[in-house]
């Protein structure tokens, strides 16, 4: 389960103070499905960003699975986004340097799991988007779609319990 | 820390990798053998030399008039300054001990160059000779005054019985005391070794048998002789000036040209082992500076450039302490490939630098203890990118600028 409350974030410089999230609440159940709309600089990002952990939040309380994650430390807030999220980035974020297997890999490196169990994870995710065949293949080697479908593998290798798609439109097609 | 994913990433951009890689090659081949040499320096620097160094002064002179009577000219100065209070004795010499000056000769157990031969560097004193060097006999005695003789100019005398030091007793007389034992000069002149001296070194602080040493009861010639004079503990330097005072105060035909302490000479002797010493501890540390650059050039380098790859793997799991380890295991891969190539480099260099110049083998420890120093050189100088490229805030994924 997925709750915010009052959740409030403001981005300051020395002469500015620019509120992305003004006391915001959401909440949001296991199997339901939510899209984030709204124009450029509404706090779709900010709100993804805090969502995902990926930012603190000023003040208001966010609840993940029952679990008050503003009270959580760095490598406490780590596990959860290894654990329970997802990524897909709009830009997709593959590592250029290693190949579609190991760019699935990387996060499951950081769960500490073992290698036997982390391929068949990586082979279940690249068969699920249909990229079996392109897993020695460097992103570079790839279209924009592969590109996109290996970044939903990644995020799909996880037992995946919340997923926040970071696809801004215009949204890539998938086949 | 799985390394895996850190070689792909080097195997896509090797060339950053390679150049460091060689530089720490370079370094660990010219480290360790510099390292090597300076050990040894030290350690030659730093012997014991048996004699009592900082008590010892000698003072030159040469005859300058017809009233110089020789030995008798030579007995009243050493009688002066054995008077000094603060003298502890004092003989006449014919060299000095660790200036790089001296004489040496051969003896043979046997008669004509026969049987085991002892190659030492010899001094010659009167009786005090071996209280003034402040040396100690393990064996037999001194030698007396009865027996100091001065020789005719240019003759091949060569005296009745003779000190020793250990080390050419044990050349001569391996198995068996070499103490009342007769040896041979070159000339078949026979010579009773009256007594052991423990430990003391010559003339030569380079030569390898620079122990092999032995006092003659000799009254050196006019052209090489001097006095050497031991000091009270503490007293060298006032001792010194009053020696000079004394003397100057006789008219016996002689001028006093210079005073100096064995110290003194000693330091000028070591003096390029020192200058050596420090050039190369330079020339390491400069090396080891550079390679530290040029460790954290790169590491900076790759850490400014895979910037949004750092947030990502924040984003997807990865703790402050994987992408510290990250760099820092990515450096020491790098460190660890040239660590490899400078072993095999500094062998080369030890092999070449010891057939070339006839130095020792180079120790394979010293080798250790660079791969070991360079690892950590390589750590802390990657250190400070790594921990740049851990403070990465995740949210650095999604920014599109």
């Amino acid at each position: 389960m997925f709750e915010m409350t009052q959740v409030t974030k403001a981005y300051r410089t020395d002469l500015l103070e620019t509120h992305a999230l003004r006391e915001f609440s959401l909440k949001v159940d296991k199997g339901e499905f939510v899209a984030v709309t709204g124009p450029s600089g509404s706090g779709k990002t900010t709100f993804l960003n805090v969502a995902g952990l990926l930012e603190t939040f000023d003040s208001g309380s966010y609840r993940l699975d029952d679990v008050d994650v503003s009270k959580l430390d760095d490598d406490a807030r780590s596990r959860v986004r290894n654990h329970k999220i997802g990524f897909i980035f709009q830009s997709f974020n593959l590592i250029p340097d290693l190949n579609v297997f190991d760019n699935v890999d990387v996060p499951l490196r950081y769960r500490r799991m073992q290698a036997a169990e982390r391929r068949e994870r990586i082979n279940s995710a690249l068969d699920l988007v249909g990229l079996s065949s392109r897993m020695k293949h460097l992103p570079s080697q790839l279209s924009g779609g592969q590109q996109q479908r290996v970044a939903i593998a990644r995020a799909r290798s996880r037992v995946i319990r919340h997923c926040c798609s970071r696809t801004n439109p215009p949204a890539t097609s998938i086949r | 820390m799985d390394i895996k994913p850190i070689l792909s990433s080097l195997r896509r951009s090797p060339t950053g990798a390679i150049l460091v890689a060689l530089q720490i090659a370079l370094a660990l081949a010219i480290v360790v053998n510099s390292l090597f040499i300076i050990v040894q320096r030290f350690e030659k620097v730093n012997r014991d030399p048996g004699v009592d160094v900082p008590n010892i002064f000698f003072v030159g002179w040469v005859p300058s008039s017809d009233s110089y009577q020789g030995e008798v000219t030579m007995r009243e100065d050493l009688a002066t300054l054995r008077s000094l209070p603060g003298v502890k004795a004092a003989t006449v010499i014919n060299a000095v001990p660790l200036s790089g000056g001296g004489s040496s000769t051969s003896v043979f157990t046997e008669p004509n160059e026969k049987g085991r031969r002892a190659d030492m560097n010899y001094f010659e004193v009167d009786e005090q000779g071996l209280d003034t060097f402040g040396v100690t006999l393990t064996e037999g005695r001194n030698f007396d005054a009865t027996i100091v003789t001065k020789p005719p100019r240019n003759s091949s005398f060569s005296p009745s019985g003779i000190l020793v030091t250990q080390d050419v007793a044990k050349e001569l007389f391996p198995k068996e005391s070499a103490l009342g034992k007769t040896i041979y000069t070159g000339t078949s002149q026979p010579v009773t070794i009256l007594g052991i001296i423990d430990h003391m070194h010559g003339s030569w602080p380079g030569w390898d048998n620079v122990g092999d040493v032995a006092l003659f009861p000799v009254i050196p010639d006019e052209t090489y002789a001097r006095y050497m004079v031991r000091a009270q503990p503490g007293q060298r330097d006032a001792m010194m000036k009053q020696a000079e005072e004394a003397l100057n105060k006789v008219d016996n035909g002689r001028v006093i040209l210079k005073v100096r302490s064995l110290e003194y000479i000693a330091a000028n002797t070591y003096a390029d082992d020192r200058a050596m010493a420090v050039y190369l501890s330079v020339v390491i540390a400069l090396l080891l500076g550079i390679a530290a650059l040029g460790i954290f050039g790169l590491a900076a380098f790759n850490v400014s450039t895979r910037t949004k790859q750092i947030g990502t793997r924040r984003a997807v799991g990865a703790r402050r302490t994987d992408i510290l380890k990250y760099f820092l295991a990515e450096n020491w891969l790098i460190t660890s490939l040239g660590v490899v190539l400078g072993c095999v480099l500094a062998l080369l260099l030890g092999y070449w630098l010891s057939t070339t110049f006839e130095l020792p083998r180079l120790k394979l420890y010293y080798l250790v203890l660079g791969v070991v120093g360079l690892w950590i050189v390589s750590l802390a100088a990657a250190f400070r990118p790594a921990r740049r490229a851990s403070l990465v805030s995740p949210a650095i994924a999604t920014r599109t600028v």
